[in-house]
C-alpha cells in the first residue's frame, strides 16, 4: 500500500503535465492559447485578492486617519465647550454683579454725590484686600469709601488705571471710627485678619452694650461719612484692662461681594442727618 | 529492442487502418491495446504503465492533433488494467478479451475527458464506442487465443516427430 501511493501520485503528476502540454497546443475559438487562459484564470483571483487587500488597507488607513482627525476635532470642540461654559459662568457672575450693583444703587439713592459702581475681580478676605474694576474715567482718589451690600466694605488704598485696590475692614491695619446707632458710644473698629470678625476697641467697662448692637461709622476718622453700618456685636467679654473686649461681625459678607459702590466725592466726616 | 519495434509497427498499422477507403470498423479497432492488456495479464508490472505513456504519446503524434490526451488515456487504461489484473486470476483467452474491452472503453472515455478542459469536446457516439470496444476485445481475445495454442511448442513437437 505504501508503494501504491507514490506511484499513483507520480502518474497523476504526469497526467497533469500532459494536460498542460496539451493546453499549450490547444487554441480557443477566439484564437487564444488554452494554457494562457488557464494561467489568467488562476492569477485573476490572486490579482483580485491583492487589489481587494490593497483597497481594504487603503480604506483602513483612511479610517484611522479620519478617526484621528475626529479625535482631534472632538478634543478641540471639548475645549471650546469648556471655554464657552467658563464664559457663560463669567457672564452669569457679571449679570449677578450688575443686579447687585443696581440694588445697591437703589438702596443708597438718597446720596447727594455721584457714585461709581465697581466690579469685584479679586477678593482676598483673609488678607483683607480686594481688587475692584471701575468703568469710569474719573480717577478714584485714595481713601475713597467703598460700600458693599449691607454696609461699609473698606477704603481705596491704591489706584491703577481702571482698577483700584481696597483695604477691607478686616485688614489687620484697618481702623474705623464707629459709634452705636444712637450715638451714645464712640469706639474704634479694627481689623483682625479674620474675614468674619472685627474688634470694637475702647468700649468702657461701664458701657451699656448688648449682643447684636449695631455699630455705624461716626465720621471721626475723617475718612468715612457718618452713619454707614459697619458691624454688629457678636460677643462681649470683660478684660483685665479698662475696656471691654468686644467682637463684632462685619455688616458686609466679603466672600460674596460682587459689586461695590465707591463714593469719591462724598462729604466726609460727621453728618447731622446720618447715613439714611 | 523487439518490443519498441513491434509497438511502433502496431502504431503505424493503426494509422494505416484509419486511412480513407478502408472499412468503417477498421478505424475503430485499437491495435496498441494489446501492449497494455498483454503485459498486465503476463505480470509485466508498473513499468508498463510508463511504457503506456510512451505508446499514448506515439498515438498522439500519429493520430491526434494535440499531444497529451492520448498519453493520459493509454496510461490510465494501463493503471486500471494493472489493478484489474491484481484481482482477476483468470489468464484465459476470455480474460484477454475482457481486458481488451475494458482497455478500449477506458482509452476512449478518458481521451474524451482529457479533451474537455481544453475546450475541444468530442462527442461520444455510443454505437462507435460499443463497436470499438467489441473489435478491440476481439483483437485482444484473438491474440490471447493464439497465445494459448502455444504454437512454438507444437511446432517444435511436430519437427521432432518429422525428424524421427
Amino acid at each position: 500500500m505504501t508503494e501504491v501511493r507514490p506511484f499513483l501520485l507520480r502518474i497523476t503528476l504526469v497526467w497533469l503535465v500532459l494536460e498542460l502540454l496539451a493546453a499549450t497546443q490547444a487554441v480557443t475559438p477566439e484564437g487564444e492559447r488554452v494554457a494562457w487562459r488557464w494561467a489568467r484564470a488562476a492569477l485573476q483571483p490572486l490579482a483580485l485578492a491583492t487589489s481587494g487587500i490593497g483597497s481594504a488597507v487603503a480604506d483602513l488607513v483612511g479610517a484611522v486617519r479620519d478617526g484621528g482627525q475626529l479625535l482631534v476635532d472632538n478634543r478641540r470642540m471639548a475645549v471650546a465647550i469648556e471655554e464657552l461654559r467658563m464664559r457663560n459662568a463669567l457672564f452669569r457672575e457679571d449679570l449677578a454683579a450688575l443686579r447687585e450693583g443696581s440694588e445697591l444703587l437703589e438702596s443708597v439713592g438718597r446720596l447727594e454725590t455721584a457714585t461709581v459702581i465697581g466690579r469685584c475681580v479679586f477678593r482676598d478676605p483673609i488678607r483683607g484686600r480686594m481688587e475692584v474694576r471701575v468703568a469710569t474715567r474719573v480717577t478714584i482718589p485714595k481713601d475713597t469709601p467703598v460700600l458693599g451690600a449691607g454696609g461699609l466694605a473698606g477704603r481705596v488704598v491704591e489706584t491703577r488705571g481702571g482698577s483700584v485696590w481696597v483695604q477691607l475692614l478686616t485688614h489687620p491695619a484697618a481702623a474705623t471710627a464707629v459709634q452705636t446707632s444712637n450715638g451714645s458710644l464712640q469706639a474704634l473698629a479694627t481689623g483682625t485678619g479674620r474675614p468674619d470678625r472685627v474688634d470694637i476697641q475702647y468700649v468702657p467697662r461701664a458701657a451699656d452694650l448688648l449682643q447684636g448692637e449695631a455699630f455705624v461709622t461716626s465720621g471721626a476718622d475723617g475718612i468715612y461719612p457718618a452713619g454707614i453700618p459697619v458691624a454688629s456685636v457678636v460677643s462681649i467679654r470683660e478684660s483685665a484692662g479698662a475696656f471691654l473686649e468686644v467682637h463684632a461681625a462685619p455688616a458686609v459678607e466679603f466672600a460674596r461681594l460682587r459689586a461695590v459702590l465707591l463714593l469719591p466725592d462724598i462729604v466726609k466726616g460727621p453728618r447731622p442727618g446720618g447715613w439714611r | 529492442m523487439t518490443a519498441p519495434l513491434l509497438i511502433a509497427a502496431t502504431l503505424l498499422l493503426q494509422r494505416l487502418l484509419g486511412a480513407p477507403g478502408g472499412p468503417h470498423w477498421s478505424g475503430l479497432v485499437l491495435l496498441p491495446a494489446i501492449w497494455v492488456v498483454g503485459p498486465m495479464l503476463l505480470g509485466g508490472g508498473r513499468r508498463w504503465v510508463w511504457i503506456a505513456v510512451a505508446i499514448g504519446l506515439g498515438w498522439d503524434v500519429l493520430l491526434e492533433p494535440i499531444i497529451g490526451p492520448g498519453a493520459i488515456a493509454w496510461s490510465a487504461a494501463a493503471v486500471c488494467l494493472l489493478w484489474l489484473a491484481s484481482i482477476v486470476a483468470d489468464r484465459s483467452p476470455k480474460a484477454w478479451l475482457g481486458f481488451g474491452a475494458v482497455a478500449a472503453a477506458i482509452v476512449i472515455l478518458v481521451h474524451r475527458l482529457a479533451l474537455l478542459p481544453l475546450g475541444l469536446p468530442r462527442p461520444v457516439r455510443w454505437i462507435d464506442l460499443a463497436l470499438s470496444v467489441a473489435v478491440t476485445a476481439l483483437w485482444c481475445g484473438l491474440v490471447g487465443w493464439i497465445r494459448s495454442l502455444n504454437l512454438p511448442k507444437r511446432w517444435r513437437a511436430r519437427r521432432a516427430r518429422t525428424l524421427r
